[in-house]
């Protein structure tokens, strides 16, 4: 694994990317940086990228090639959860964090992210996402086009990512 | 970032579908790692959202605590006028060094107990100058008519004075 003083020089620019990539991952999970999970695919992103070090060119900026094998963890652990049972991941922590999120301290987070939205982007957002409503129900509901429902929901969702990438 | 991206983004979600599951979403992603960031983001977010007890509209904050804010400040501005406000110049109290100086008080020199006296007076006349001393049990008159008369004139009366001086 990558030693802080590592002998061959992309071993040490590797550990040098470490709290950068630790960061990067733990975003992608949506998770601190401290916990086990984003320590445990940091890890697997590491062994990954010294198993490819060889398509690595020395001349070009490790940040981006480590971050798309980051990435590409992530995306497997989610293909994989995809392709698995849907009873594998009813754990009970999981059911309980499904069912119990109504925390006040997660509703007001909810609210913030919802802060920027116009009140019809809102309930647009919250009629699809929330309530699962088609995008015909809500149109029907709101008594607008199909079109404009839609437009407002792009733009709700634009501005939720924008916040996102402010962070 | 490319609108093509995001439209294979809203697309998907539109779909109900996952955009990290999409080709073309992938495609740009590993083109773009920090991209990645935002389109995880959102998806958590709307996860939650699904998850979530939010009400369609936003709540209407209630009025109370406002006019109780403004209520306060009100009474702490009309407390701090009271305070600060000017007020007509009062006649400043005076030290008791002011005082003095605009109004000194003479001292009443000590004039102690008279041990003795004496008063002259001096009488110039056409016909010469006349001096009278008085002092203690005694008057004493002189004239210089005399010089001029080639004769000196004294004349000493005794006096009885009686009475007590109080210099108070």
């Amino acid at each position: 694994m990558v030693h802080p003083q590592g002998d061959s020089p992309l071993e040490g620019r590797m550990a040098a990317e470490i709290p950068r990539l630790r960061a990067y991952v733990a975003r992608l999970l949506g998770v601190r940086t401290t916990s086990p999970d984003a320590e445990d695919a940091l890890q697997e992103v590491l062994a990954r990228a010294w198993r490819y070090r060889a398509s690595f060119e020395e001349e070009r900026a490790l940040g981006p090639w480590l971050r798309r094998a980051a990435l590409r963890v992530v995306l497997d652990r989610r293909d994989a959860r995809e392709r698995a049972p849907r009873v594998a991941e009813l754990d009970p922590d999981q059911v309980a964090a499904r069912t119990s999120p109504d925390l006040p301290a997660q509703r007001e987070q909810l609210e913030r992210m919802l802060a920027p939205l116009s009140p019809i982007e809102r309930e647009s957002l919250l009629r699809f996402h929330q309530r699962g409503e088609s995008v015909a129900e809500i149109a029907a509901a709101m008594q607008l086009a199909e079109g404009t429902v839609k437009s407002h929901l792009w733009r709700a969702r634009r501005r939720i990512a924008e916040r996102g990438r402010e962070r | 970032m490319s609108e093509r991206f995001w439209m294979s983004v809203q697309t998907a979600l539109d779909e109900r579908r996952d955009p990290l599951g999409d080709a073309q979403v992938r495609e740009w992603l590993f083109e773009h790692p920090e991209d990645a960031l935002e389109v995880c983001e959102l998806r958590a977010a709307l996860e939650q959202f699904e998850r979530a007890d939010i009400p369609l509209r936003a709540r209407r904050r209630s009025l109370a605590l406002p006019l109780a804010a403004a209520a306060a400040l009100a009474l702490i501005a009309l407390g701090a006028w009271n305070v600060l406000r000017p007020r007509p110049q009062a006649t400043p109290a005076l030290t008791a060094a002011q005082e003095l100086e605009l109004h000194p008080v003479v001292a009443r020199p000590d004039l102690g107990s008279v041990q003795s006296w004496e008063l002259v007076s001096a009488c110039t006349t056409s016909e010469g100058t006349i001096t009278v001393r008085a002092s203690e049990g005694r008057v004493e008159t002189e004239n210089d008519f005399a010089h001029r008369a080639g004769e000196l004139a004294r004349a000493e009366a005794p006096v009885h004075h009686e009475e007590s001086w109080n210099p108070q």
